[in-house]
């Protein structure tokens, strides 16, 4: 898959985690739906134009213009939000902190009890904002399925709810 | 000897300012004189939202608000590319005239200016918008609102180009709830109103001759055009010639208006001169003896010349030609009785070398003219219910 969501070198990619790299890959799939989308609603309105006799007007490059700009705008919205999240998700440099692996982007503190965990990871994935892509990354969190135990499948179905 | 008598509907008849129909000569409308003409008159306007007359001559527009008398309010001028608009800006109404890529906005209180968005030469406020045709006469461009905003964007302004095929565009105007484009080949039917996606360039089969420029009139939701063979009709699908009493007498066309359901064509016809032709919808065709510089509608149609100002009022006089009279026969002949039912008129019988000219008949009259062909004029106030020529016819020579 190429990646233009954002822009980042090889080396970039290759350190990028296993988590960051499904956020990265999901919001690069939104984009390429959007300009799917964009082309077939281009081409619809090419035929019409056709057939009203209005190909030789300024219709179609202004069409262009307006579907070109609605995807900068929803793509400039992706972007923003993955790197929010791909920066929550940043592996920790060598020498870090022990305890805890924290390139989950939350605490993962063993001590505490499961109830507590468990709030922490809810209100993690709560706090973002697109529903799919919370739910590929819950599923794609294997901290998570080790750090909640058994109430990572009630986790699991209470977030699966609230993507509906 | 044998008698030979003719009718009012045996023959052919010129009339000037009546209409021939059911047998009658009925009058019809007559050029008044108003007022002091003018030299150089190129154009003239009526806008409806300010009520205001506007005349343009010798690169001035002048303006007035009674359609007679005249002040200058503009100069430099020039009335080729120039034409006005009503329009509304903030709800107050004013007259737009527009030419080139800016217009003035005038009321009866004062006048500014605004810029367009592109360069037109004609143009008609349609659905809130200005369409107009670029200065290249090659494309139909119209505006996001009004006059001012042209705001390029896909329900906003823009352009299109409508090909060589019918040449030119040489006029705009609405033709019900479409716009028409005068080309100079033809017609192209636009469908305009809505969005601008909804915008479509109808298929019509509209080629024709070479149009006239600023001859083409809506009429009664039909437009009335004339090319350099005669004058058309286009209903809204097909364009058919339209057959008239003058047609073999036109000499050229000028411009045309259309006022109270007919078409008033400013022509050059044989015999007569410059005058203006009125066409009417059931067929019926008379001149009007003025000479039209420009013409404009108001509450009246207003004819504007060199000679003067004119209105076209009822009750005027009118005359009537018939041309060419030789009962059938080419040989010499006498009219020995011409009947004219009228309350009063005048009677001209001429045959070619002298005329013979008989005032205030009712009735009969004994010409005793002789000779091969005859023209009978008839002028009056009243209308002529019905005319009889008797003529002895000799055998021979």
């Amino acid at each position: 898959m190429e990646f233009d969501i954002i822009t980042l070198t090889p080396e970039e990619l290759k350190a990028l985690s296993a988590v960051q790299m499904k956020m990265l890959r999901t919001a690069q799939q939104k984009k390429n739906v959007l300009r799917r989308t964009a082309d077939r609603e281009y081409a619809t309105f090419k035929n019409i134009v056709m057939t009203n006799g209005m190909l030789e007007s300024t219709l179609l490059a202004e069409k262009r213009a307006e579907l070109d700009g609605e995807i900068e705008y929803q793509s400039s919205v992706l972007a923003d939000n993955l790197i929010y999240n791909m920066s929550l998700n940043e592996p920790l440099p060598d020498g870090g902190d022990d305890g805890g692996d924290e390139s989950s982007g939350y605490i993962v503190d063993y001590s505490l009890p499961y109830t507590d965990r468990y709030i922490i990871v809810r209100d993690f994935y709560f706090a973002i904002e697109d529903r799919e892509e919370r739910m590929e990354l819950y599923k794609a969190d294997d901290v998570a399925r080790a750090y909640l135990g058994a109430y990572y499948s009630t986790l699991y179905n209470v977030l699966e709810v609230y993507s509906k | 000897m044998t008698e030979k008598t003719v009718k009012l509907s045996d023959l052919s008849l010129l009339p000037v300012s009546c209409r021939v129909s059911g047998g009658k000569v009925l009058p019809a409308l007559s050029a008044v004189y108003r007022g002091e003409g003018r030299r150089g008159i190129k154009k003239a306007a009526y806008s409806k939202g300010t009520k205001l007359y506007l005349l343009f001559a010798d690169g001035v527009t002048y303006f007035s608000g009674d359609g007679l008398g005249f002040v200058p309010l503009l100069e430099n001028q020039v009335a080729e590319n120039l034409f006005v608009l009503d329009v509304l800006k903030d709800g107050k109404p004013y007259a737009a005239l527009v030419m080139g890529r800016s217009a003035t906005m005038l009321t009866a209180e004062g006048f500014g200016g605004v810029e367009l968005g592109e360069n037109i030469v004609s143009g008609v406020m349609h659905c809130g918008r200005l369409f107009g045709v670029t200065q290249d006469g090659l494309r139909v461009c119209w505006s996001k609102c009004g006059v001012e905003d042209w705001t390029q964007e896909l329900n906003g302004g823009g352009s299109i180009y409508l090909g060589l095929d019918r040449g030119e565009i040489t006029g705009i105007m609405e033709f019900g709830e479409n716009l028409v484009a005068v080309r100079k080949f033809g017609l192209s039917l636009l469908a305009m109103y809505g969005s601008p996606e909804n915008f479509s360039v109808k298929l019509t089969d509209t080629d024709t001759d070479e149009i006239i420029p600023s001859t083409a009139k809506v009429v009664g939701g039909k437009l009335y055009f004339c090319t350099k063979t005669g004058v058309c009709v286009f209903d809204g699908e097909f364009v058919t010639r339209f057959t008239h009493r003058f047609e073999s007498l036109l000499e050229e066309c000028y411009f045309a208006e259309s006022y109270a359901g007919a078409y008033y064509l400013s022509c050059k016809a044989t015999g007569f001169g410059k005058a203006v032709l009125c066409i009417e919808q059931n067929g019926e065709s008379y001149l009007i003896d003025v000479k039209a510089d420009a013409m404009c509608v108001s509450d009246k149609l207003y004819i504007y010349g060199e000679e003067g100002v004119y209105t076209l009022e009822s009750g005027g006089e009118f005359s009537v030609v018939a041309d060419g009279i030789d009962f059938g026969t080419g040989v010499n002949k006498t009219v020995t009785l011409l009947y004219a039912d009228s309350e009063n008129c005048s009677v001209e019988i001429d045959n070619g070398q002298f005329a013979r000219v008989f005032a205030g008949v009712n009735g009969a009259v004994k010409p005793r003219l002789r000779g091969k062909k005859f023209t009978v004029k008839i002028s009056g106030r009243e209308p002529l219910k019905s005319l009889t020529l008797t003529a002895e016819v000799g055998i021979g020579i």
